[in-house]
């Protein structure tokens, strides 16, 4: 089995000592070398490569798994409980604080949540009975109740979360990350994205490259055998392909030969070439990746994969999935989630069904996640990041659904450099605004990159006549999660 | 002409609360002046504020923090106070700093948390006491923004220099002075160009840069062949005249505006016919319509004294237009002025990007950090953007209708001349001798009431804005001939109010093309549209004094993309049955702060029948009106004539004739049309310094101007009646502009060498990247005055780089050249250079012989696979694009072309004059496996197949002419030959018995593909 420790010598390549070196190791990284932007042209690009000679300092994490909780879980019904609520059950909020627009504006009032809070490990962290079995793992938990958003409607929001602008089209976190660390496995993309089934309001565009060059975008694949688009070969078989692509290099030379320069073919051709080679090895990895059959019976239960709830086998196939592709040295897996019949985490009615529902297909797959990266040793080198695009209002809207609510929710990070079992931040006491350690997207992206080894201040590519940042001109690093 | 001025506090977020409008602003002394400095004072200060301040606030607000946050910094008292707005001495309920403290607003300072009610009440007490802090004597630290020192040592605002081309050893490589320019350069570094390439590598090359597909392999052997020495430049001249130049170059300049035929966001809601704008930008540059013009129909088309109108009376001008309404929008914005910040945004973007070279955004926030541009440049040209609104324009009919209109107009007028006299002889009633304040309503006192409209001819009426020609205006007493009831005969009566009037025919104006979606769409609009003018208005209920059946719909701030949960009561449909109503519509269920200002239009439409509009109010109460009284009481007198004898019959009868005209003008009416996107102009509207960009914070007004750096601070001030896109236009395309024509030129050196002389095509300011020396800038500079100097003309420009010396040199450069210019910055060969996903597309559907070559049309919907998900998804296109050219894929946000986008396709959000060129697995992947690469491989393999007498090594020899437009050499020729029989012999056959097996050669065709020469270009 491939392990972590032998991607480790390959992570980081000495500093390129020739041009062709350059061009292949930093091709993509016109942003943050000072020659880079002379190089544009001509630039070849290896997908293994990133842009950055060296970390900003040392990581504590080299992989990210991004657990994307689509539609805005209710932060008073998982990680922050308001027994307030209790009291205060059936009252206009108006009456109580200032209540900000909503996309729906149907204002209702003070609803409290349908499930008890049970404290969990040795820190007591109270959790929702929603998720008991990631109550099971609090202990790695740092749980952030002082988020914010800037938008309280999904698209925006998404947006927001995953590229730091609320705006459509710019580099998704996969991609900054990608862009700086580059992969550490030059068979498989750097940045991928399991698709669960649900795609987020906005789209691909929440995962998209924006600016930076294509080969950051991330690679959508699905938790079946087929994965990745244009990953199988049509041919029938092996032999057959490579027939065509033995005679298609034989007939490459020709071509190389005709402009090489003393011998030495133009830096764009080796590098086609290459990625020729590399795709056909493609073909082989993504299958074999995707293929969980050398997986044990008890690994294939915890993660729920015998479950008779569908979306829970799902959601732990594309768990157990990110697993193997932080092993196999993928930087950056985002999860989306199963659809559960209902909609998304987005409960504007009948709160109790939806988030049970979708909170039944991602908890016990979560929890495996965790203890299955802990027993393998790799959750001290993998950020684990649990969110949503924002939380849900604390008063009903309309009699039993919660709105959006931008002004404060919880998420939390697990793994990599984080410190477990703690509480960061705090809402007032009806869930709704934050008092405490107000942090916002951008704070959590510095975090991110922070433990990943970047300065998110210092990992820029030039375009639109600035030097463009995940954290735009924000972030502060979030240093009450550090371990 | 320039003024140098200190750095603003408007560089802040500090100026202006959240909702707190312009207003209050001009009552704030625009800086803190301390006036306190008793001894208690100071010590209070530095016993308790300054503690706190170092505690709690110098962390980001200070210069050791780097640069202080929002240009704030607590440093010294200079540099406070060089602050503006964050503070009034001696008022802690007007000033910021107490707010943001407080947490009341969205701004909320410290961000880590909110201070104790006590450190609060120290703050507080502070600016009480009217701010005492000790002078240390320092200076504020703080730079300033100085435009002229910017624009002084910049090279992109000084005008082009036409140079002397220098001289060179070797002039007889030189076709022109370009290359004497190049060639001067190399000799400097003695440097020889690589050798002229051969005509087969150049036919191919101009084939493919020019018009985006590979050339017919009978025109490289004719050219090949062909003993004129002038055979290259002939076959350019050919290029250049077809049809696929203009689909080529089209595609470079969709990139930089930014071409896309969906709103995005959430459900990625249509932009209906956006084609029409893509096929403008085809004949535009087919016709080599002149770069100025060109410019000025994109900024202006809708406002022009000459639009261009085709034979058929199409005009063609304001499809220019379409180029603004390429953006994302929202459905249901929760903040609906932020929305119209980020769309106008966009627009400024792309235009500075695309016709000025110049990254205008970057002042939306603060004045730009390196470039002669100020927050004010950028507030001046967003309120000509907000003065615009959108519109679907039946270009088709457009022109046409306005002569109906006028000869209706003059319909109407002539009757009112030849009857409203007899009619008052008739009735002794006089037009003009009444009182015309005498009310039939009452006096009651008026309430408090913005116009946003007033067509009624008794007052200062409204100019008409129309989308098209549908309206005009009918003035108080309008004789009008009403049916008689069964039997009875007709009778006339006169118009009680004077109004906007559209007739009865118009309100069947169709689209014959795409529809809006959302609310606005439930009536084809197109054609019926009136618009109001555009005012700020602070209520939020409208009245509206209309008669018939029409949907009204109040644009606010912009907001068009009607959809989903808000904004409902904007769009409302309403018939009044043929009376004249006030009708309220109240615009405050989704937006709540019209306290601070909201700009609003309203567009009619009508539903069906004749539609009048008298005015639009804004009012919480219905509006009073003291109409004159004489038409009712004519319409009274007119009641009791018999129409049938006399003077009155005679009446009728003119009348009667009257409609018949009418109607005989009417059915010239064009009623069907295609539309498109478009502006439609109407009143300006300055818009305010947003700090920090944001909506929230409005500061000083910024009138409509140019920017500062190119027209200098004193301008004449801007139309009031229209948006000033008209003197936009004409200032970008001035002589005392040094930056439209030095950005297009260089776009084209760009697109034709894949290199731009200034190698950041979009921006040419501070932070792109200059040219590589002077000769480069001088070479840049000649050519840009020569291209004003010879009439802006594209092609002229084209082909003069094509046939240059310095294009055709070969791709193989030399070691020493290799050694010492690596990069190529030097120009000393022709780069290899990878074919864009469109031609990489276009070519494998042109040697499949599946190429549809079409030109134009609504765009064929995109091809989708498994892995395309999201909401708004279409039913997926045709897999091969129905052979059409990728420039026909329809561009949808949110579903984006997979092949294109594994070829660098940029994603259309901003303008991207320069594409990245990428080389990752993907695109192996593609080529390798993509179904529509596979499908296209059979095809070719069939196409080469169909001639049954042909051996196999003629076969080849085509395949390779029309993939790489040259004959194969004789190992390429025998590895094919070996190939193809072990590949029959693997799908079973044998090939000396079977040479035409068809998988044996899709194998070859599929081979051929992948080979780098297919889509690399030497």
């Amino acid at each position: 089995m491939i392990t972590r420790r032998l991607h480790h010598c390959r992570r980081y390549r000495p500093r390129p000592l020739s041009r062709r070196d350059l061009l292949r190791q930093l091709s993509c990284g016109f942003g943050g070398v000072a020659a880079a932007a002379l190089l544009h042209r001509d630039a070849v690009c290896a997908a293994s490569a990133g842009v950055l000679p060296a970390l900003h300092h040392p990581a504590k994490a080299t992989s990210v798994i991004f657990l994307y909780m689509d539609g805005g879980v209710s932060q008073v019904d998982s990680f922050d409980p308001k027994p307030r609520l209790e009291q205060d059950a059936g009252k206009d909020p108006k009456g109580l604080f200032k209540v900000d627009a909503t996309q729906f504006n149907n204002v209702g009032s003070l609803l409290p949540s349908p499930w008890k809070f049970q404290r969990y490990g040795q820190s007591g962290i109270p959790v929702s009975d929603l998720f008991p079995h990631i109550g099971s793992v609090v202990d790695e938990l740092a749980i952030i109740r002082s988020m914010t958003s800037e938008f309280p409607e999904h698209t925006n929001a998404n947006y927001f979360l995953h590229t730091g602008s609320g705006l459509q089209g710019r580099p998704s976190m996969g991609a900054w990350t990608t862009y700086g660390l580059g992969s550490e496995n030059d068979d498989l993309p750097g940045y991928m994205v399991i698709n669960g089934g649900l795609i987020p309001p906005g789209g691909l565009d929440n995962f998209t490259n924006g600016f930076l060059p294509a080969t950051y975008q991330g690679s959508i694949v699905k938790p079946n055998a087929i994965g990745l688009a244009n990953v199988q070969r049509k041919e029938k078989s092996a032999p057959h392909q490579l027939a065509k692509l033995d005679l298609a290099r034989r007939l490459d030379r020709g071509f190389t030969e005709r402009l090489a320069t003393a011998g030495s073919t133009p830096d764009a051709l080796e590098s086609a070439i290459a990625n020729q080679e590399l795709a056909y090895r493609m073909q082989t990895e993504v299958p074999t990746l995707l293929d969980i059959a050398d997986e044990t019976t008890v690994t294939k239960r915890a993660y729920g994969l015998e479950s008779d709830y569908q979306p829970m086998q799902i959601f732990g196939t594309e768990c157990l999935l990110a697993r193997r592709m932080v092993e196999r040295g993928v930087r950056f897996v985002e999860l989306t989630c199963p659809k559960v019949g209902g909609d998304r985490w987005d409960q504007h009615g009948n709160l109790k069904a939806g988030h049970e529902n979708n909170a039944r297909a991602v908890d016990q797959p979560i929890a495996a996640l965790i203890r299955d990266l802990r027993d393998r040793g790799l959750l001290e080198s993998t950020l684990v990041v649990w969110s949503g695009e924002f939380g849900r209002t604390p008063f009903a809207q309309g009699k039993d659904g919660r709105d959006h609510n931008p002004q404060g929710f919880s998420l939390w990070m697990a793994g990599g450099g984080v410190q477990g079992g703690v509480i960061v931040g705090a809402t007032d006491d009806y869930g709704y605004r934050v008092v405490e350690k107000k942090f916002m997207i951008h704070d959590l992206h510095a975090t991110m990159l922070h433990l990943l080894g970047l300065d998110h201040e210092r990992i820029t590519y030039r375009f639109s006549g600035r030097d463009m940042r995940l954290t735009d001109v924000h972030g502060h690093v979030i240093r009450d999660v550090l371990a | 002409m320039s003024s140098s001025r200190p750095i603003r506090r408007s560089e802040c977020c500090w100026l202006v609360l959240a909702g707190v409008a312009g207003l209050l602003l001009a009552t704030m002394p625009s800086r803190a002046e301390t006036v306190a400095t008793r001894a208690e004072d100071m010590e209070f200060f530095e016993s308790k504020v300054r503690p706190l301040l170092l505690q709690h606030c110098a962390e980001c607000h200070s210069a050791a923090a780097g640069e202080p946050e929002g240009g704030l910094s607590f440093d010294s008292r200079a540099d406070f106070l060089a602050a503006q707005g964050v503070v009034v001495a001696g008022h802690p309920d007007n000033s910021l700093l107490v707010q943001v403290v407080r947490y009341d607003g969205d701004l909320q300072m410290p961000p880590a948390g909110k201070l104790s009610a006590a450190a609060i009440g120290t703050i507080e007490e502070w600016v009480r006491r009217g701010l005492p802090w000790p002078d240390d004597g320092k200076q504020a630290t703080v730079a300033t923004f100085d435009i002229a020192a910017r624009r002084a040592e910049h090279w992109c605002w000084h005008p082009p220099q036409a140079a002397m081309p220098p001289a060179v050893n070797q002039p007889t490589w030189c076709r022109s002075d370009l290359d004497r320019f190049v060639l001067a350069r190399l000799e400097v570094a003695d440097l020889a160009p690589a050798p002229e390439a051969s005509r087969e590598v150049l036919v191919r090359r101009a084939s493919e840069f020019l018009t985006g597909l590979p050339p017919h392999p009978a025109d490289v052997a004719r050219v090949s062949a062909d003993p004129d020495p002038l055979a290259y430049e002939k076959y350019v001249d050919q290029l250049l005249a077809s049809p696929h130049y203009g689909e080529r170059f089209a595609r470079h300049w969709l990139d930089v505006a930014h071409f896309c035929e969906t709103r995005g966001h959430e459900f990625d809601y249509p932009i209906p016919n956006a084609w029409q704008y893509r096929d403008w930008v085809v004949r535009a540059f087919n016709a080599d319509l002149p770069y100025d013009q060109f410019i000025r129909e994109q900024v202006a088309g809708d406002l022009l004294d000459h639009p261009r109108v085709t034979a058929g009376g199409v005009n063609e001008s304001v499809l220019g237009t379409g180029f603004w309404l390429l953006g994302e929008e929202v459905h249901s914005p929760v903040d609906i002025r932020q929305d119209e910040a980020d769309r106008v945004d966009n627009r400024i973007d792309t235009f500075g990007k695309a016709f000025l070279g110049l990254a205008l955004g970057c002042a939306r926030c603060h004045d730009h950090k390196f470039d002669a541009i100020s927050d004010e440049d950028y507030y001046a040209i967003a309120g000509m953007v907000m003065s615009s609104s959108y519109r679907q324009v039946p270009f088709e009919t457009l022109e046409h209708n306005r002569g109906v209109a006028d000869r209706l107009a003059e319909a109407q007028a002539t009757l009112r001349r030849s009857l409203l006299p007899r009619l008052e002889g008739l009735t002794g009633i006089s037009a003009t001798t009444e009182p015309p304040n005498e009310s039939i309503f009452g006096t009651i006192p008026v309430a408090v009431e913005t116009v946003l409209a007033d067509y009624t001819t008794d007052r200062q009426p409204t100019a008409l804005i129309c989308d098209a020609a549908a309206w005009g205006v009918v003035a108080t007493g309008q004789p009008v001939v009403r049916a008689g009831a069964e039997g009875a005969q007709p009778s006339i009566r006169v118009e009680l109010l004077g109004h906007a009037s559209s007739a009865a025919a118009w309100a069947q104006s169709q689209s014959s093309t795409e529809r809006e979606a959302g609310a606005l769409g439930k009536v084809d609009r197109a054609g019926r549209v009136l618009r109001t003018p555009k005012h700020r208005i602070t209520q939020g209920v409208l009245w509206h004094r209309i008669r018939g059946h029409l949907q009204i719909a109040a644009i606010v701030d912009g907001h068009v993309m009607f959809a989903g949960p808000l904004y409902g009561p904007h769009v409302t449909t309403v018939d009044t049955k043929g009376e004249w109503k006030w009708i309220r519509q109240d615009l405050r269920r989704d937006i709540k702060d019209w306290d601070t200002g909201h700009v609003v239009h309203v567009e009619y439409a009508a539903v069906e029948g004749e539609a009048s509009v008298a005015e639009v109010v804004e009012a919480l109460e219905q509006p009073v009106r003291t109409d004159s009284a004489w038409p009712v009481r004519m319409n009274d007198a007119l009641v009791a004539v018999d129409w049938t004898t006399g003077e009155a019959a005679e009446l009728l009868a003119v009348a009667a004739r009257h409609a018949a005209d009418v109607d005989t003008i009417m059915a010239d009416a064009k009623l069907v049309s295609a539309t498109a996107p478009a502006l439609l102009d109407g009143n300006g509207i300055d818009q305010f310094v947003l700090l920090k960009g944001s909506a929230a914070r409005p500061g000083e007004v910024s009138p409509r101007r140019f920017l500062e750096a190119i027209d200098g601070p004193d301008q004449p001030s801007w139309p009031r009646h229209s948006s000033g896109r008209k003197e936009l236009a004409d200032r970008v395309l001035d002589p005392a502009n040094p930056l439209a024509s030095r950005v297009i030129v260089n776009r084209i050196w760009h697109h034709l060498f894949g290199r731009g002389i200034v190698p950041t095509t979009d921006n040419f300011g501070k932070l792109g990247e200059a040219a590589a020396d002077p000769q480069a800038q001088a070479l840049l500079d000649s050519l840009a005055v020569r291209f004003i100097a010879e009439g802006w003309s594209i092609k002229r420009l084209v082909r003069e780089i094509v046939t240059s010396s310095t294009w055709r040199m070969s791709s193989s450069p030399t070691a020493a050249a290799m050694r010492q210019d690596p990069l190529n910055l030097l120009m000393h060969h022709y780069p290899l250079r990878r074919l864009e996903g469109e031609a990489v597309r276009d070519k494998i559907l042109a040697v499949s012989g599946r190429l549809d070559r079409t030109l134009g049309g609504a765009s064929i919907e995109v091809f989708l696979n498994d892995f395309h998900e999201g909401r708004g998804r279409p039913n997926p296109g045709p897999l091969d694009g129905g052979g059409r050219r990728s420039l026909y894929t329809k561009i949808r946000r949110n579903f984006l072309p997979s092949f294109l986008l594994a070829f660098d396709m940029p994603t259309p959000f901003q303008a991207m004059g320069r594409r990245t060129i990428t080389n990752v697995p993907a695109q192996a992947l593609t080529l390798m496996n993509d179904p529509f690469v596979i499908e296209q491989a059979l095809l070719w393999a069939k196409q080469t197949l169909a001639e049954p007498s042909l051996s196999p090594e003629q076969r080849i020899d085509q395949m390779y002419r029309a993939a790489f437009a040259r004959p194969p050499a004789t190992a390429e020729h025998s590895a094919a030959v070996e190939f193809l029989a072990e590949q029959t012999a693997l799908h079973g056959g044998d090939f000396t018995a079977d040479p035409r097996h068809e998988a044996a050669w899709a194998d070859l065709a599929h081979a051929l593909i992948n080979t780098k020469e297919f889509i690399f270009v030497p």
